[in-house]
């Protein structure tokens, strides 16, 4: 039997406002930034073998970085809009820049929970974790959750849970 | 709602591991029948016209072979594909190469259809699809049985799935409440207890249409009122068009404006019959807690809805269902009924006298708390973004064409003025409302819609707020809920109420 790991912050479940941790703005911005930074790459490479003006190539690599910047930026921004809450009887989150989303899924609707790592999630020890209700539109994810806590929250809320067909 | 014939008590389907009707096969390869249909007549038409090169032997061959495998392919997915019926679970194995092993627990019905296509009426065959909670491979289809096989296992489903949910005592292998008892759970050793049966169950009817209500309501349905309305428009352009030209109408003219209004009442006729067909019959009854809906002539269709699964319920009108005094409802539950042909298996309430709609709601759910409570109007901020929206939706498109022509063109901005009367439509009539057993949203300008949501089937619910609605103090809300067709919420409520009925709601569904 493996040892249990430490239960997360919110184990009294009092609706305390909880941030993301903060490595998460790395992962968002890796997220947007890589590819755009792969596709600026090739395309500054391609128009410099074909021998395109000096100063559309420069363009388009500056653009490419503006792109970076701003994916850093938004980055920052989102994670700071970004708390959720574990109350006694549902998880509250609130995220969004230009649209503030905010939703309340209550433990007994939880079907089932998956815990996602991504490469970059897996090389900072973040995971995320997504709540599924009956409902496919229900929009419960919670990402940037240091990956020593994400079982033990997972467990904690399939707890909450219960046993229930909860449809 | 009169009480009529008592349904015959249910027998369980003989238990082991079944195929479905040999002619499942057939019926698969018949599905090809226009495919191999056109190929042979373009064949049949090169050769005619001696098109056919030296080749063509080969090419018939290929043909000839492709035809083989595909019917070969039918016959081995048909051998390969059992049924089970436990006294608790509906088991399916299918598969040559990959065997896919389904497990379809009784008490997880969401719904229960029985599909009887033109042709499978014709061999005494039908088609049973079973709904388990929705989201991707949740559709069960049993296709083909024969009809008292099928008939038999939809009515033990549901007698099972009834006795399951009526509590733990009913435990596998005692199934007493359903009027037959399986001993010991072994493959066919069945044994009937009538002592501890109960009575059998009464079919109540809530409603029938006959072909004139039918008529009526396919026919004011939004989709041959807006044929008719696009039509008239096009007649009164091309008369408009014609007076403008020189007055005198010249024979060219009347002849498009005849093919556009017979061109109209063709469509609408057609639409007319074919619903006359596809809602021949159209009989909406309640056997003990779950609803029936039977409907069709060529393509008959009976579907079973759960009351415990029915997840919402929307009201639908337009302005001239509004003069006639008429609604119609959707029922629906978590079975997948998104688009296409499975759009067909949503359980509708064609037409309804709009006076009637509390206490056929009331008595549809066995439950008066279904009575749609009063809806509460949104804030005056949010009347005047519904208005400076709809504006800005008429004009935008209109800017390039009045930047194009200007100074002219500027009139085709007054266009915009059309968005004042629709915002101040749409909010007038946009609304919530909430009741101990459940929240209505009331929504639309010329097509009114009235969602009734049971707190008891909210999943989530969510709030957003887009920069615009944060200026004016306004949120969108949705509740989140199963099954296909959206979520049902409410845009430009006042940010206070949308956040507390966001924390509420769904905490009510305990």
């Amino acid at each position: 039997m493996q040892p249990v790991p430490p239960l997360p912050p919110p184990a009294l479940l009092d609706g305390t406002p909880q941030r993301l941790d903060p490595r998460v703005r790395v992962v968002w911005a890796a997220g947007s930034a890589l590819p755009l930074l792969a596709v600026t790459v090739a395309a500054v490479v391609v128009l410099s073998l074909v021998g395109a003006p000096g100063l559309l190539t420069a363009g388009v690599g500056l653009l490419g970085v503006v792109g970076v910047v701003l994916a850093a930026v938004l980055a920052v921004l989102e994670w700071r809009t970004w708390c959720w809450s574990a109350w006694d009887d549902a998880l509250e989150l609130t995220h969004g820049v230009v649209v503030r989303h905010a939703s309340l899924v209550p433990y007994h609707r939880i079907q089932q929970i998956d815990v996602e790592r991504g490469p970059v999630e897996r090389a900072l020890g973040l995971s995320s974790l997504v709540l599924r209700t009956a409902a496919a539109t229900t929009d419960a994810r919670l990402p940037g959750i240091p990956a020593e806590h994400a079982d033990a929250l997972r467990r904690l809320l399939l707890v909450r849970a219960g046993v229930d067909d909860a449809v | 709602m009169t009480p009529s014939e008592p349904v015959v008590p249910v027998d369980r389907p003989p238990a082991g591991a079944r195929r479905t009707s040999p002619l499942t096969a057939a019926f698969g390869f018949a599905s090809l029948g226009f495919a191999v249909l056109s190929v042979l007549a373009t064949a049949w038409i090169e050769q005619q016209a001696g098109l056919g090169g030296t080749d063509e032997g080969i090419g018939g061959l290929w043909f000839e072979l492709a035809l083989t495998v595909f019917g070969l392919n039918q016959i081995v997915k048909w051998w390969f594909r059992t049924y089970d019926v436990g006294t608790d679970q509906l088991v399916i194995d299918e598969g040559v190469l990959t065997r896919h092993h389904r497990v379809v627990p009784y008490g997880r019905i969401q719904q229960i259809d029985l599909h009887r296509s033109f042709l499978a009426q014709l061999f005494g065959l039908a088609e049973l699809r079973i709904d388990t909670a929705g989201g991707e491979q949740t559709t069960v289809r049993l296709a083909l049985l024969d009809l008292a096989s099928a008939e038999r296992l939809r009515a033990w489903a549901l007698a099972r799935r009834a006795a399951l949910q009526a509590g733990p005592a009913a435990a596998p292998g005692a199934s007493a409440a359903t009027g037959a008892v399986a001993v010991g759970g072994a493959p066919g050793a069945t044994t009937t207890a009538p002592w501890l049966a109960p009575p059998p169950p009464v079919e109540r009817r809530l409603l029938e249409l006959d072909a004139g209500r039918v008529a009526l309501a396919v026919l004011t349905a939004a989709g041959p009122v807006a044929i008719v309305g696009l039509g008239l428009l096009a007649a009164v352009w091309v008369g408009a068009w014609t007076l403008a030209d020189g007055g005198a109408p010249d024979l060219g003219a009347v002849g498009v404006l005849a093919f556009v209004l017979v061109g109209t009442a063709v469509l609408v006729v057609i639409q007319g019959v074919g619903a006359l067909f596809t809602f021949h019959g159209y009989r909406l009854s309640v056997i003990d807690d779950d609803l029936h809906l039977r409907h069709g002539l060529f393509e008959v269709r009976q579907l079973t809805v759960p009351r415990r699964r029915v997840q919402r319920i929307t009201v639908v009108d337009n302005p001239l269902r509004r003069a006639l005094g008429i609604v119609s409802l959707t029922v629906h539950s978590a079975a997948a009924t998104g688009g296409g042909e499975d759009a067909a298996r949503r359980l509708e309430v064609l037409s309804l006298p709009r006076r009637d709609l509390p206490a056929f709601v009331a008595a549809l759910m066995d439950d008066a708390g279904w009575v749609p409570p009063d809806v509460v109007p949104r804030t005056a901020s949010a009347r005047r973004r519904a208005v400076v929206r709809r504006v800005a939706i008429v004009a935008l498109p209109l800017l390039p064409p009045a930047v194009l022509t200007f100074p002219g063109g500027l009139a085709f901005l007054l266009l915009g003025l059309l968005g004042v009367p629709w915002g101040l439509a749409a909010h007038r009539r946009a609304g919530h409302g909430v009741s101990p057993t459940l929240s209505a949203f009331a929504s639309g300008a010329l097509v009114h819609r009235l969602e009734l949501v049971p707190h008891a089937r909210v999943q989530s619910a969510r709030s957003s707020r887009s920069f615009f609605q944060r200026r004016a103090g306004l949120a969108t809300l949705r509740l989140d809920v199963a099954g296909s067709g959206g979520s049902p919420g409410l845009h430009d409520l006042a940010e206070a109420s949308a956040d507390e009925l966001r924390r509420d709601l769904p905490r009510r569904s305990r």
